[in-house]
């Protein structure tokens, strides 16, 4: 891999990063972003020291898709097991209370119920993709 | 006009995982149909508080098709009723 290549890698990660920022809430996205950046400056800096291109770039490559991984990779561990936590404690005595409020219809009952079911599918998603 | 339960079949067709694919469906018709309430101006704020919730409990590619087959559905409704009521072609 020439020297080029790396340059335009490098670049292609960090607009990925870039990416991720923007569209992306839940990933860890600082990460991503510190390692796109480092991996520009380390394209850049391999274009200057022509020499080293040869030794630098394999390594690089490596380093800034597996720092894309990491970006990736959703919300950490702990978030979701805090979100896990939260949800056992605080679902069922909302769907208690939901279910014995005389002011709510029985289609707001409903859909109250419907968001704790979400939220609970939402946090399953996240255990399982870990 | 488009029913409620076509808006619903055209976000079932969207959704690939079947597990989300009711959640949605049954989403897409509560927005649709507070809208209308809300147009009438019923407060239906803490409704939509429950619909925002559900909808950020999707995941983001879910989410837009959902929100995608709502804006469809509402546009569509809405030109059939104005063309109907001001040139009568609908």
């Amino acid at each position: 891999m020439n020297k080029n290549q790396v340059f335009v890698l490098s670049l292609v990660v960090l607009l990925c990063g870039v990416g991720l920022v923007a569209f992306t809430e839940q990933s860890e996205v600082g990460v991503t972003l510190i390692g796109s950046v480092l991996a520009v400056l380390a394209g850049a800096k391999v274009w200057e020291a022509r020499a080293a291109a040869k030794k630098a770039a394999p390594l690089l490559l490596v380093g800034s898709l597996a720092l894309l991984c990491i970006g990736c990779a959703g919300p950490s561990s702990l978030y979701v097991q805090a979100d896990r936590a939260t949800y056992e404690a605080v679902a069922p005595a909302h769907a208690a209370y939901v279910e014995a409020d005389p002011n709510l219809s029985a289609e707001q009952k409903a859909r109250r119920l419907r968001t704790l079911t979400s939220w609970d599918d939402r946090v399953k998603a996240a255990e399982g993709g870990r | 006009m488009l029913g409620i339960k076509e808006l619903q079949d055209q976000v079932r067709a969207l959704i690939a995982d079947p597990a989300k694919r009711e959640i949605a469906a049954v989403l897409a018709a509560d927005v649709a149909q507070l809208g209308a309430r809300a147009a009438l101006g019923e407060d239906v704020a803490a409704e939509f508080r429950e619909c925002k919730a559900q909808a950020l409990n999707l995941a983001a590619e879910q989410q837009a098709k959902v929100q995608s087959a709502v804006i469809g559905w509402l546009s569509s409704n809405a030109f059939r009723i104005v063309s109907g009521v001001f040139t009568g072609a609908a």
